[in-house]
């Protein structure tokens, strides 16, 4: 369980975010939605420590935690990627488990091969292992990286619109998916897909005017909140 | 399993081509039967001095400087994402260069020792410059290009005014900034090989991490590897490597991105693979360049850096244009 008490953020004296409290449970989909510039990315980069705190603080199961061990815990896909250059999907895959075992080389265990091959069938991958990542379109692109996360396991995903370039069918297919995985993990993606959100959240966070404005079940009118 | 024993084959036979070339072909003939006594100092002491002190160096240097050059590039390329990596173009050969010219002119009067010395130290400090102005805010792939090929611009600013200054002789200058392998003594070379061997041990003993750089800050922190301590720290063996290169030969342009991407091109992705094997290209590509460089116009020599230079740049269009 992570805990978020009275965050605010400034960015070059602009206030984005105001005394935010928020709990993320350690299962279920949550789906944080908003407006254009209304901080979500903000939000989710403060948790994972791509951003400093300023005011607030972060809890993990109630106690303090630093940031290398709290990101440890997240498995997190901001919303620009870069291409890794020249690698497969498989040899990207890998990565996913990179260690510092081994002397010249990580050493992928039979543990780290089988959450990797997991995450190839439940991404759709099998036929993908051997092509240039960089040659795949944005939507095959982001199931890679979905299957990164899920390959590495951790007890959250928190994906900043993470599945936006897929079309209708594999948007349902991966909204299906992270639903699915959410059962033992806790599972937060920014969006601004109301339709899914509606079909698949457990719990969903408009952020409005630098505040969480609601916080609850997907309902049909969520659009006249946001 | 075949690729590689091909491979080895193909290098072995073409390096040792490359260096029947240098040992027999120049302006003094040399024949099979005197090189054997020339080589147990039997033969004429001229002959004797012509493969030990002229010819048999130049083999050497040739294949450090180049094995030196090419493993830069390719640890820039991974490291900084960008394909444009080279230890030239990034400025970080910039340091080393100015203190090439501040000895060529006697402004310092150093031994070879201390040139190297010094080379590597003004090749690590450019290094550390740029990447601290690189990555004040986030680590970006382009500013990092842009503020290397800054920096070496105005370091070769610096090192032409100060020749010039002191009016040191064409030929001279030309051999510090195209690069030159002519009549260099074996005291010159020797304090090269250490920072050599420690700049490859260190590069290739932490290659396997580099695979991880070409994946983006961000997913780099979340498999659990601070990215810009790798960063800084290949670009600071980047900079041992070729500063001590340029200790000896001068600045040999587009070597380190030409070897990188051959290498590349080759053993595919990992960039293990590519590093151990960008020494074998960039010793190859240094070797044949230097026997065109004292062969085409006998027995006058163009830089060696000028010859890469003029072969190099085909090769790179013909590269960028098939395989980028």
């Amino acid at each position: 369980m992570i805990s978020i008490n009275n965050l605010s953020f400034n960015y070059e004296e602009v206030n984005i975010l105001d005394s935010i409290d928020l709990i993320i449970k350690n299962n279920g989909l949550t789906c944080l939605v908003g407006g254009n510039g209304v901080g979500k990315s903000t939000l989710l980069n403060l948790i994972v420590g791509e951003l400093e705190l300023q005011v607030g603080a972060i809890h993990y199961n109630d106690k303090n935690i630093n940031k290398s061990d709290l990101l440890s815990k997240i498995s997190y896909l901001p919303s620009v990627l870069y291409d890794p250059l020249y690698i497969t999907v498989q040899e990207l895959l890998n990565l996913s488990r990179f260690n510092n075992k081994g002397f010249l080389n990580f050493k992928l265990e039979s543990e780290d091969k089988k959450k990797i091959q997991f995450s190839i069938e439940k991404c759709g991958l099998q036929n993908y292992s051997n092509r240039i990542f960089s040659s795949l379109s944005s939507g095959e692109k982001q199931k890679v990286w979905l299957a990164f996360c899920i390959a590495q396991d951790k007890n959250f995903i928190f994906l900043d619109e993470a599945l936006n370039n897929l079309d209708y069918d594999n948007k349902d297919i991966f909204f299906n998916l992270l639903k699915e995985i959410s059962i033992n993990k806790g599972v937060l993606i920014s969006t601004h897909n109301i339709d899914m959100v509606i079909k698949y959240a457990d719990r969903v966070l408009v952020l409005k005017d630098k505040k969480i404005v609601y916080d609850g079940l997907p309902k049909e009118d969520l659009y006249k909140i946001i | 399993m075949n690729k590689f024993i091909t491979l080895s084959i193909t290098i072995i036979l073409l390096g040792l081509l490359g260096i029947l070339l240098g040992v027999f072909i120049g302006p003094s003939k040399i024949g099979a039967g005197e090189f054997i006594d020339a080589i147990m100092f039997k033969s004429s002491v001229a002959n004797n001095t012509i493969i030990w002190d002229i010819r048999l160096p130049r083999i050497f240097i040739a294949i450090s400087v180049g094995s030196s050059f090419a493993v830069a590039g390719v640890i820039l390329q991974t490291t900084t994402r960008n394909p444009l990596g080279d230890p030239q173009l990034f400025g970080i050969t910039g340091g080393a260069l100015i203190v090439q010219a501040l000895i060529i002119t006697g402004l310092i009067d150093a031994t070879p020792w201390l040139n190297t010395i010094l080379s590597v130290l003004a090749s690590i400090i450019c290094s550390i410059l740029i990447y601290i102005f690189a990555s004040r805010e986030t680590f970006k792939p382009a500013t990092l290009a842009l503020i290397g090929f800054s920096v070496g611009a105005m370091c070769l600013a610096i090192s032409t005014g100060i020749m010039a200054y002191q009016r040191v002789f064409t030929q001279q200058a030309l051999g510090v900034i195209g690069g030159s392998t002519a009549n260099i003594a074996w005291s010159s070379y020797i304090p090269m090989i250490p920072f050599m061997f420690i700049g490859l041990f260190f590069i290739l003993s932490i290659s396997y991490r580099l695979n991880i750089l070409s994946l983006g800050n961000t997913i780099i922190r979340n498999v659990g590897v601070n990215p810009n301590r790798i960063r800084l720290l290949s670009m600071i063996f980047a900079g041992v490597l070729s500063g001590s290169a340029v200790s000896v030969v001068g600045t040999v342009g587009l070597l380190g991105l030409i070897a990188a991407h051959i290498s590349r091109i080759i053993m595919g992705n990992d960039v293990r693979k590519v590093v151990v094997f960008a020494i074998p290209v960039g010793s190859l590509l240094m070797l044949y360049a230097d026997q065109i460089s004292r062969l085409i116009f006998m027995p006058n020599e163009v830089p060696v850096g000028l010859v890469i230079s003029i072969i190099g740049a085909p090769i790179m269009i013909y590269l960028a244009w098939r395989h980028l």
